[in-house]
């Protein structure tokens, strides 16, 4: 059982007028995100965890797979400029991991 | 456990949650946000309401951290209640935010431990929580019961 006034009971609520514009806010941006700075470094590291498993699944795949296999599961309410910036540090993630595996499968051989 | 805490409200989707801090400032309405980054992994967003816009960068100085902290913990425990098979990421914008959250994970990491996993984050690298270790972000889980 919740513990607390949900929107819809404080906005029956007389006495608590005052709530009512902050929750109109966040109705009205309901497909907002309304934190971007710090939703974009979670979803950065979030995409980081994803792409170092993929790069040990499959280090020669390609750029459009890449991109397609890690948007997979992600906010489908990404605003354009989150798609772009994201999208772009998929691609340069990717390569850096491209970068040092040389020295990995080097490490692996002499493993 | 949590000391104190405000009264929270909450969204009926249980993903925005909001109270009102009440201290030094006047009162100043905070929000609390949970928004997917992808598959189980939703972020934690938390900041200030000012007249139709909202700030996680401010510094409100009301002087009741602990209670703000406190309720931030309790909205937590309301959104695992609704959907504990998720992970909440914690992403501390700042130095001063990073500093902090270290602090309430050392102080209170006996309590957390029984019901949740930790993971914490040194630069990209995750790490089963050590108090000990100084960490840059953090994964919070729900532990499955036997």
């Amino acid at each position: 059982m919740k513990n607390y006034m949900t929107f819809e009971e404080a906005l029956q609520d007389p006495s608590l007028t005052h709530y009512h514009e902050v929750i109109h806010f966040l109705e009205e941006n309901e497909d907002k995100i309304l934190f971007p700075k710090k939703y974009m470094m979670s979803l950065k590291q979030t995409v980081d965890l994803s792409l170092r498993e993929l790069f040990q699944e499959a280090p020669d795949m390609p750029h459009l797979k890449v991109l397609t296999t890690t948007f997979d599961g992600m906010n489908d309410k990404l605003p354009p400029e989150m798609i772009l910036e994201i999208t772009a540090y998929i691609l340069k993630e990717w390569d850096n991991l491209s970068v040092t595996a040389p020295k990995i499968k080097g490490e692996r051989q002499h493993a | 456990m949590i000391n104190e805490h405000y009264r929270f409200l909450g969204s009926k989707g249980h993903t925005r949650y909001f109270f009102e801090s009440v201290g030094k400032q006047g009162k100043v309405m905070k929000i609390v946000e949970f928004s997917l980054d992808k598959n189980n992994r939703w972020n934690l967003g938390f900041g200030d309401w000012h007249i139709g816009r909202v700030d996680d960068t401010i510094i409100t100085n009301n002087y009741d951290v602990a209670k703000v902290i406190g309720t931030v913990a309790k909205v937590t425990y309301a959104f695992f209640e609704q959907f504990p098979e998720r992970i909440v990421t914690i992403n501390p914008v700042d130095e001063k935010r990073k500093r902090l959250y270290n602090i309430v994970f050392q102080r209170h990491y006996t309590e957390i431990e029984p019901n949740f996993e930790l993971i914490g984050y040194i630069g990209k690298v995750p790490e089963t929580y050590s108090a000990e270790k100084y960490y840059d972000m953090f994964d919070l889980k729900l532990r499955s019961k036997p």
